[in-house]
C-alpha cells in the first residue's frame, strides 16, 4: 500500500521516528497465502497461526538482513546485495538454502538482463 | 551480590559437565551444585579452586565474558588452577600406592572401585581428617564431580571452543527456564539482535497500532461522506435484490477488509460476521439494503446491528458482540453509537 502522499504536516510529524507494526511486520494476508501455497485445498489456517509465522519470518528476516548489514559495515559498503544475503545464510548455518537461494539470485539476474535489453513494446 | 554471581558461574559451570551424563545425572548435578555453594562458604580452599576453574572454563567458551570482567579477582587464580590440576594428575599417578593403606576407610564412602580410588586420592590430598569429618555426606559427591572434569577438559582441548557445535547462552538474558543452547555460528548474531529488539523498546521506537484506520486523509475523507439509515453510505453504485446476493456483497466486503486490516481490525471484522449472521437468523427477509463500502469499521458495526434488530433481539446481539471480542473493551465510539440507537426508537 502506497504511503499518504497528500498528507497533512501534522500527520507526517506523527508518524516520523515511529516503527509502526504494519512497518515491522510482514502483511498477515500475504503470509496465509504464503502458508496456503504448502496446504491442500481445503484445509483452513487459524489466525493465530498467521500471526505467530507472521512473527517468525519477520524475524528472520531481520536476523539474516542484520548479519549482512555486519559484513558489509566491517568492508566499508552502504548497499547490502542478494550475494551478501547469500553469504549471511551460509555463515549462519543455514547452507541448505544458501545454494537454492543462490542459483534463484542467477536466474533473477539473468531475467532482469533479459528485460533491460529487450523492453516490453508500448502503443 | 558476590554470592549470587558465584551461584550462577558454578551452575553454568556444572550443567555442562552434566550434559555428558544421564538424566537422573543432570540432577544430582544440580543438587552438589547447591551444596556445594553452602560447604565452600567453610572452606576457604574448595571456594577458591571451584570459582577459579568456572572462571578458566567461562574464558575458553567465550561465552562468559561478561562475568569474567565482573570478577577480576578470579582471573588472577588462573595460574592456581592449573597448578591444582596437575597436582590432581599426580595424585591420581600415585593413586596405586596410596590406596592401600587407606583401604578400610574408603570402603564405607562409595560403592564403584573408580569412586573408590578417586575419593581415597582427593581426600588424602585436599581435606584433613578433621574436615573430612565436618563436611560428612557432601563429600563423595564433591569428589565425583573432578573425573568429569577432568575428562571434560581434555574433551575441551580436542573440539577447541566449541562443544559439538553448540554455545549455551547468557543465563541473564535467556529465559528462566534454564539455558538454551544454540548454534556456534549463529550465537553473535542472536546477541546482535537481542540488544537491537533491546534498543527499540528503550528508545519506544516499538509502539502497538491503537488506530483502526492507517491513513488520516483516508479516515477524514469517510467521515465527511453522507451516510443512510443504518450508518451505511449514500450514493454507492451497487445495489442487492436478494438475500443469496446480499450474502455474496457481504463476503466480498469482509474480504476486502481483511486484505487491508491489521490483526486487531480483523478480530473486530470476526464478531462483526457473528453478529450479521444473528441478524439473519432473527429477521426472515431482511429489507432492501443498498451495500456499501465503510472504511470505518466500529460505526458500522454498532449501527447497522441495532438498526436491524428488536430490541429484545438487540440486547441478544450486543451479548453475542462481548462474548465474541472475549471481554474486548467497547470503544467510546461504539457506546455512543448505541445510545444514539436507543435515541432514535424512543
Amino acid at each position: 500500500m502506497m504511503d499518504n502522499v497528500g498528507g497533512s504536516s501534522s500527520n507526517i510529524a506523527e508518524n516520523s521516528g515511529i516503527i509502526r507494526e504494519q512497518d515491522r511486520l510482514l502483511p498477515i494476508a500475504n503470509v496465509g497465502k504464503i502458508m496456503k501455497q504448502i496446504l491442500p485445498p481445503n484445509a483452513k489456517i487459524s489466525k493465530e497461526s498467521k500471526e505467530t509465522m507472521q512473527e517468525c519470518v519477520s524475524e528472520f528476516i531481520s536476523f539474516v538482513t542484520s548479519e549482512a548489514s555486519e559484513k558489509c559495515r566491517k568492508e566499508r559498503r552502504k548497499t547490502v546485495n542478494g550475494d551478501d544475503i547469500c553469504w549471511a545464510l551460509g555463515s549462519l548455518g543455514f547452507d541448505d538454502y544458501a545454494e537454492p537461494l543462490r542459483r534463484y539470485l542467477q536466474r533473477y539476474r539473468e531475467q532482469e538482463l533479459d528485460r533491460a535489453n529487450n523492453p516490453p513494446k508500448r502503443g | 551480590m558476590l554470592l549470587l554471581l558465584l551461584q550462577f558461574l558454578q551452575l553454568s559451570f556444572i550443567l555442562p559437565m552434566a550434559m555428558q551424563t544421564v538424566y537422573l545425572k543432570k540432577h544430582e548435578g544440580n543438587a552438589h551444585n547447591f551444596v556445594g555453594t553452602l560447604s565452600s562458604a567453610a572452606s576457604a580452599p574448595w571456594w577458591s579452586a571451584f570459582g577459579s576453574q568456572s572462571v578458566h572454563q567461562g574464558e575458553s567458551c567465550g561465552q562468559m565474558k561478561p562475568f569474567a570482567l565482573e570478577l577480576p579477582n578470579c582471573i588472577d587464580q588462573l595460574a592456581a588452577t592449573k597448578l591444582s590440576a596437575r597436582g590432581a594428575e599426580q595424585v591420581l599417578g600415585e593413586g596405586h600406592t596410596t590406596q592401600f593403606t587407606i583401604f578400610p576407610d574408603g570402603c564405607k564412602m562409595s560403592d564403584d572401585a573408580q569412586k573408590l580410588q578417586t575419593t581415597i586420592s582427593l581426600q588424602s590430598s585436599l581435606t584433613d581428617p578433621h574436615s573430612r569429618f565436618e563436611i560428612g555426606f557432601s563429600q563423595p559427591m564433591l569428589c565425583a564431580k573432578y573425573p568429569y572434569t577432568d575428562q571434560f577438559y581434555g574433551l575441551f582441548s580436542a573440539y577447541a571452543p566449541q562443544i559439538s557445535g553448540r554455545i549455551m547462552l547468557p543465563l541473564n538474558m535467556s529465559s528462566d527456564d534454564g539455558p538454551i543452547y544454540v548454534n556456534a555460528k549463529q550465537y553473535h548474531g542472536i546477541i546482535r539482535r537481542r540488544q537491537s529488539r533491546a534498543k527499540a523498546v528503550l528508545d519506544h521506537k516499538l509502539t502497538k497500532r491503537c488506530k483502526p484506520y492507517m491513513h488520516e486523509s483516508r479516515h477524514l475523507h469517510a467521515m465527511r461522506r453522507p451516510r443512510g439509515s443504518g450508518g451505511r453510505f449514500l450514493n454507492t453504485r451497487s445495489s442487492i435484490n436478494g438475500n443469496g446476493k446480499l450474502g455474496n456483497e457481504v463476503h466480498k466486503t469482509v474480504g476486502e477488509q481483511l486484505q487491508s486490516s491489521d490483526s486487531q481490525s480483523s478480530e473486530f471484522l470476526q464478531s462483526e460476521v457473528g453478529t450479521l449472521n444473528s441478524s439473519k437468523e432473527t429477521n426472515g427477509s431482511s429489507p432492501n439494503i443498498s451495500g456499501s463500502e465503510v472504511t470505518s469499521m466500529y460505526s458500522r458495526g454498532g449501527l447497522d446491528s441495532f438498526s436491524l434488530n428488536h430490541l429484545g433481539s438487540a440486547v441478544h446481539s450486543f451479548a453475542n458482540m462481548i462474548d465474541g471480542g472475549r471481554g474486548m473493551i467497547i470503544p467510546p465510539k461504539w457506546v455512543a453509537a448505541a445510545g444514539n440507537c436507543y435515541n432514535l426508537k424512543v
